[in-house]
This record gives structure tokens, C-alpha cells and sequence, in this order.
């Protein structure tokens, strides 16, 4: 088996060979960078990408048989790891009772503090910035920006209608140039 | 992105780098944790559907009261007197050890004795015992001395060495009666007393 097999084969192996575990392995080998940075952008440290990163393949191995294909597969994928990433961090703000404020401060600091991170100043900045938005609009922001995702894709992984998305995006911009204008 | 270029042209200019850094070799090892990790939940998911999800799970073995909390110091202070004990302990086997060959070198000449004893005793006998006297005299010698002296051992020279003495010594101890005796030879078929005093 190599890595060249499609999505539509990976997934009828899974499902109808005993080589369930090999096949998976092509899977997460295929999507893990994608989807860990994706992680990353929104929780920003590394272990907690890593533990999300995870649990998102878990859960996709417990319910990959019931996977209708309605969406691509690596849309459904995308979907599951916002979904552990939001969750992650709204977890977060209910066990430490902290606003939603704190929350983007804690990120901050993760950025300066932790070892985990290049040294670019003018990359440092953007962070700032892209982190000053409101979560979902950070969400759209990174998945526009850095992951060029067509509106079309990003709609059915967000289960957000693409005007929305469109002009989410475009309010993210702004207020991105803004904070780095600033100083 | 001509969106980018309209929305915002500094951002669009800008090169993206990527701030974030990973462990080295992290993505070389992520399929293999999740893999570990699937196998774990699918262990304790048979555990669940099989009939032990019915039971407990209970510790049934019990420790003494405080057991763990004595535990560490308990290790630590054996592991500091180990250590005590092992100078004293090399020193006290330096001593067992001259000990030992010194009392090897005294005994030495006494399991030489013994281990002759031994193979003196544990030797065949024909090869011990000196040659028989017997032996030095040779068959021819034998027999001519047998066929000079055989002769003269007849029926009246032993009985001629036979005193009355002798006789009685023989009898010593029985009692037969003259009707015994009588009785004996009545059983005899057709001989008489007469018949055996003809003989």
C-alpha cells in the first residue's frame, strides 16, 4: 500500500480489509501536519495541539465507518479539529472560570514565553494581532490566510454560509492591518 | 490572492512565515502514539462489553496501615545502612579469606596422608599382598609329591590314626536306644541283623 492511494480507496480498505491499521496509518501520515497546524493557530501551544491532534484521530478512527462522504474527506477531518480546538479552549475559560479576555491574554503570553516559537518579531506581531479577533473570526482568518481554503470548503467545515464567512474574513483583515499599522 | 491584494495589500505583500516550531521528529512519531492509543480505548472497550464489566473493579489485597507513606523512608534508610555495610562487609570477607588459607596450608600434609590412605586402601588385593609360598612351587611338584604320599592314605592307615577316643567324639551327644536301632533296620525290607553283622 502506498501514499499515493486515494481517499475513496483508504477509506474502502479501512472498512472492508483486515488492514484497518495500516490503512489509518496512511491516513493520519497524510493529514497530521495539515491538521496539527491548523490546531495549533488556535490553541498556540504545542502540547495542547499535540493532545488535540490526538483525540481528533481517535475520534475519527471510532466513527470512520459511519462516514457518509457527503463532504471530502479531509473537510469532515477539518471539522472535527476546529471543533476539539473550540472546545478545548472553551473548556478552558469553564474549569478556570476565566473571560474570554484572559483567555487571549494567556495565548499572548504563550507566544513570548514558551520555547516553541521562531524568533521573528514582525511574525510575532501578526500573532498579536490575528489573536486580538474574536475566536470564530480568527478561525476564518487562519483558514483564509494561511491555509487558503476555498469560501466553499471553509463553509461546510465551518457549517457557515459563505457570505458570512466572506465578510468575516474581510473584517478580520482590517482589523489585522490596524494592529499592525499601530505602532 | 487578488482578495488579499484589495482587502490589504500589506498583508498581501508580506511573506508568511511561520512563527511556530515543533519537537524535533515530532510528526514522525504522532501515528504511532494514536495508534498506541487506539489499541488502549480498544482494550477497555472489550473490557466493557465482556462479562467482566459487570464486576468492580476492587483491590482485594490489603497493605498495613501507613504502608505507603513509610515506603520511600523505609527504602532510603536501608539503601544509606547498605552502604555502611558493604566497607565493613569487604573487610570482614578479606579476613574470612586468610582465614581460610591459612588453615589450607596447615592441613596440607595431613590430606597427603589421608589421600595415601585412601589409595593404599582402595587398591586390589592381589596387587597388595605379597606372592604365596604356595605359589612358588610348581604344578609338576605337586603332584608328583601327591602320587608318593596318596598311597599310604588308605582305609587302615586312617583308622589306625583313629583312637578309641576319636570314636566317642563322634557319637558325643547322641543316644540311640537298642530298640531304636532295631526298629531302624526292621523298616529295611528282608534284612536281618544277621544279614548286616555278615557284612
Amino acid at each position: 500500500m502506498t501514499l499515493q492511494i486515494t481517499d475513496a480507496e483508504l477509506l474502502m480498505q479501512f472498512r472492508t480489509t483486515d488492514r484497518r491499521e495500516e490503512s489509518y496509518t496512511i491516513l493520519i501520515r497524510r493529514y497530521q501536519e495539515r491538521l496539527y497546524w491548523h490546531i495549533r493557530r488556535i490553541v498556540i501551544d504545542h502540547d495542547d495541539a499535540n493532545d488535540i491532534l490526538q483525540n481528533v484521530f481517535i475520534k475519527v478512527w471510532k466513527s470512520l465507518d459511519g462516514f457518509r462522504e457527503d463532504s471530502q474527506l479531509f473537510t469532515w477531518l477539518y471539522r472535527i479539529a476546529t471543533n476539539e480546538s473550540i472546545t478545548f479552549l472553551n473548556s478552558k475559560k469553564k474549569r478556570f472560570y476565566l473571560p474570554i479576555e484572559d483567555v487571549t491574554k494567556e495565548l499572548k503570553n504563550k507566544l513570548t514565553t514558551s520555547g516553541n516559537f521562531s524568533e521573528s518579531k514582525t511574525e510575532l506581531k501578526l500573532q498579536e494581532a490575528i489573536l486580538s479577533l474574536p475566536e470564530k473570526q480568527r478561525i476564518v482568518f487562519n483558514l483564509r490566510y494561511y491555509d487558503e481554503m476555498p469560501y466553499e470548503e471553509m463553509s461546510r467545515v465551518l457549517r457557515t454560509s459563505e457570505g458570512a464567512l466572506k465578510a468575516s474574513f474581510h473584517h478580520a483583515v482590517k482589523k489585522v492591518e490596524k494592529f499592525l499599522l499601530a505602532d | 490572492m487578488n482578495e488579499l491584494k484589495q482587502l490589504s495589500p500589506l498583508l498581501a505583500e508580506r511573506k508568511k512565515e511561520n512563527l511556530f516550531t515543533v519537537p524535533e521528529n515530532y510528526f514522525s512519531t504522532v501515528e504511532e502514539n494514536v495508534m498506541e492509543k487506539i489499541q488502549a480505548e480498544s482494550v477497555s472497550h472489550e473490557l466493557k462489553n465482556s462479562g467482566l464489566a459487570a464486576f468492580k473493579k476492587q483491590e482485594m489485597f490489603e497493605v498495613p496501615y501507613g504502608y505507603f507513606e513509610r515506603l520511600p523512608n523505609e527504602i532510603l534508610q536501608k539503601t544509606s545502612r547498605k552502604k555502611s555495610l558493604t566497607i565493613l562487609e569487604s573487610v570482614s570477607e578479606y579476613f574470612q579469606y586468610s582465614f581460610r588459607l591459612t588453615h589450607l596450608l596447615a592441613a596440607t600434609p595431613m590430606l597427603a596422608v589421608m589421600i595415601l590412605a585412601i589409595v593404599v586402601i582402595t587398591k586390589p588385593v592381589d596387587e597388595i599382598e605379597t606372592i604365596s609360598p604356595l605359589a612358588q612351587i610348581s604344578n609338576e611338584e605337586i603332584s608328583s609329591y601327591l602320587s608318593e604320599n596318596i598311597s599310604s592314605l588308605d582305609e587302615s592307615s586312617i583308622v589306625a590314626q583313629m583312637n578309641e577316643k576319636s570314636f566317642n567324639n563322634l557319637n558325643a551327644g547322641i543316644e540311640v536306644q537298642n530298640s531304636d536301632f532295631e526298629e531302624s533296620l526292621n523298616d529295611l525290607n528282608g534284612i536281618t541283623l544277621d544279614d548286616i553283622q555278615n557284612l
